[in-house]
């Protein structure tokens, strides 16, 4: 039924599995289309009480799918939009967030499990998950904020304040779980081996509780959060990444992944950030190579 | 160039030095306008990448310049003086509109706060994109207890509305420290490692197309206008007016002009003894 994910529920539960690790989870277009589908097929559910979204492999998900396979799914000698002008770029990036609120949309509470990488796309689905439990060891980043564009979705101002979101916005800078934890931007951590046991101990509990009452609790947060313009920021978000992606760097960006190809260009990016980590507590000491090191 | 700052660019990051040390840089209308044309000159310049704003001296700054100096106006010319309601909001809306330059360039800026950052200096500190503090810098609005409400309302943004209460509702002072576990700071640092923090950082943000930057800045920004921090601020001007009408506050204005500014705000504060909150 599902290419690009696992679904499975269980005592009170849905499990939401992004199940392409050999791309370490990346979110491709039909990937996102299928956990949209989950997600309304566990909210019809009257089983169901919430759900968990993670990862299979080593990591929750890299973000973005920066190569993907262009499918030949479309009708012979028909038209549609391409990438390149700025009004079918917004398009198509509303598109890809309509499938993503779903999470935020859906009346069932949704929990992140994110252990490894959780990077730019992959924080997209998370923050808008309505908790986040983390790994201490999971890492989180959005490192295209340092040539492509701006995420094309904006829950991190809610959740860490301004300063926060910039410091990691405006560098591409990560940090880890446990980290995360301290400034917001995630729930809980938890060490990685009792990251699942949490999880579903949040999922037995909320399965013990009425649905309506779910609903009526997450949606009054989530209403409060729309009065503060969130629903209107996710629009703005998809045009200001539209914006980012006509900056000159993402013109090298692309450039370079013709000549030089993806990997060689996202390590000669990351390379300039040394070790790319910020430090939440205490100063940020690097030595040459741009590794942080104890104070 | 600048008679109340410094103005340096290097590296692809723009140094501004609020340059008032005798005065504690105290903000008057001038280093505000100065401060405004700085950082749109270093908004423009295609070198820069990012700002970092900061005092010479002892501290980032000890607020608005309670003593101005008169301001050199066109004889035979009759202007606004300060006395209307309607004159009092119209100037401190002239001074606001130089602050807002920090929230409305495309360029981000950090505050990087030593010393003392009270009242119109919070005001300037965080409408900064970061504060990054020394460990012993002292965050108040001291003026909250006889004389104003800021004229500029960030606070609510950073740290919530009972932190922004216990703070605003009392004029009591917080450490660099606290204001980092407050989440008013960014993060706070050692004062001998405070420098080497901001530049740091700015090395990583000049690695960055400012395009980008601006991109990630401004949808952020977007946010806050969203919750209403634009209408907020001027909203804030006019609330600054009508707290300077309270009975204490015009008692304070007659102290000063009768004991001197030191002396009146000595014989006030006196009554909250140490005043830090914790």
């Amino acid at each position: 039924m599902y290419e690009n994910i696992l679904y499975e529920t269980e005592n009170g539960r849905a499990r939401i599995i992004l199940n392409r690790p050999q791309k370490r989870n990346a979110l491709s277009n039909d990937l996102l289309r299928e956990l949209q589908d989950a997600l309304w097929e566990a909210d019809d559910d009257t089983s169901v009480h919430a759900v968990v979204v993670k990862g299979a492999g080593p990591c929750f998900s890299a973000g973005y799918d920066l190569a993907p396979e262009r499918g030949p799914r479309r009708p012979e000698g028909k038209s549609y939009r391409g990438g390149r002008a700025i009004d079918d770029d917004i398009w198509h990036l509303e598109r890809a967030q309509r499938f993503r609120m779903a999470l935020f949309d859906m009346h069932k509470p949704v929990i992140a499990q994110v252990h490894g990488f959780c990077l730019a796309g992959g924080t997209d689905i998370a923050l808008l998950c309505d908790m986040v439990i983390a790994a201490e060891d999971a890492t989180f980043a959005f490192p295209p904020a340092r040539d492509l564009g701006s995420l094309p979705n904006q829950m991190w101002l809610y959740n860490v304040g301004p300063q926060w979101a910039k410091r990691l916005l405006l560098t591409g800078d990560s940090v880890t779980g446990a980290e995360a934890a301290d400034i917001g931007l995630v729930l809980k951590a938890v060490p990685s081996d009792l990251l699942e046991a949490e999880v579903e101990g949040l999922l037995d509990r909320m399965a013990l509780i009425d649905t309506g009452l779910l609903a009526a609790n997450k949606r009054i947060v989530n209403l409060g959060l729309e009065l503060m313009g969130a629903r209107t920021l996710q629009r703005l978000a998809c045009e200001n990444d539209a914006r980012g992606h006509l900056a000159p760097a993402a013109d090298g960006y692309r450039r370079s992944v013709k000549e030089n190809g993806l990997k060689e260009t996202l390590r000669a990016r990351d390379g300039k950030f040394g070790d790319g980590r910020a430090r939440v507590r205490g100063p940020e000491i690097r030595d040459k190579a741009g590794r942080l090191i104890e104070a | 160039m600048y008679e109340n700052l410094i103005y340096e660019t290097e590296n692809g990051r723009a140094r501004i030095i609020m340059n008032r040390p005798q005065k504690r840089n105290a903000l008057s209308a001038g280093l505000l306008r100065d401060l405004r044309d700085a950082l749109w000159e270093a908004d423009d310049d295609t070198s820069v990448h990012a700002v970092v704003l900061k005092g010479a001296g002892a501290c980032f700054s000890s607020g608005h310049d309670l003593t101005p100096g008169q301001e050199t106006r066109q004889a035979g010319k009759s202007y606004r003086g300060r006395r209307e309601l309607d004159d009092d909001i119209w100037e401190m809306t002239q001074q606001q509109r130089c602050k807002l330059t920090l929230f409305d360039m495309h360029k981000p800026v950090i505050a990087q706060v030593h010393g003392y950052c009270i009242a119109g200096a919070t005001d300037i500190a965080l409408l900064c994109d970061m504060v990054i503090a020394a460990d012993d810098a002292i965050f108040a609005v001291t003026p909250a207890r006889l004389m104003a409400a800021l004229p500029t309302q960030m606070w609510l943004y950073h740290i919530g509305p009972q932190r922004a209460k216990r703070i605003l509702l009392t004029g009591d002072s917080v450490t660099g420290k606290e204001a980092e576990v407050m989440g008013l700071a960014l993060k706070s640092v050692p004062l001998d490692q405070l420098e080497a923090e901001v530049e740091g950082l700015l090395d990583q943000m000049a690695k960055i197309d400012p395009a980008v930057l601006a991109a990630n800045k401004r949808i952020v920004n977007l946010g806050l206008e969203l919750m209403g921090a634009r209408t907020m601020q001027r909203i804030a001007v006019e609330n600054n007016a009508r707290s300077r009408r309270t009975p204490t506050a015009e008692k304070l204005g007659r102290d000063m002009r009768e004991k001197g500014l030191k002396g009146a705000l000595r014989e006030s504060d006196g009554k909250f003894g140490g005043a830090r909150a914790k």
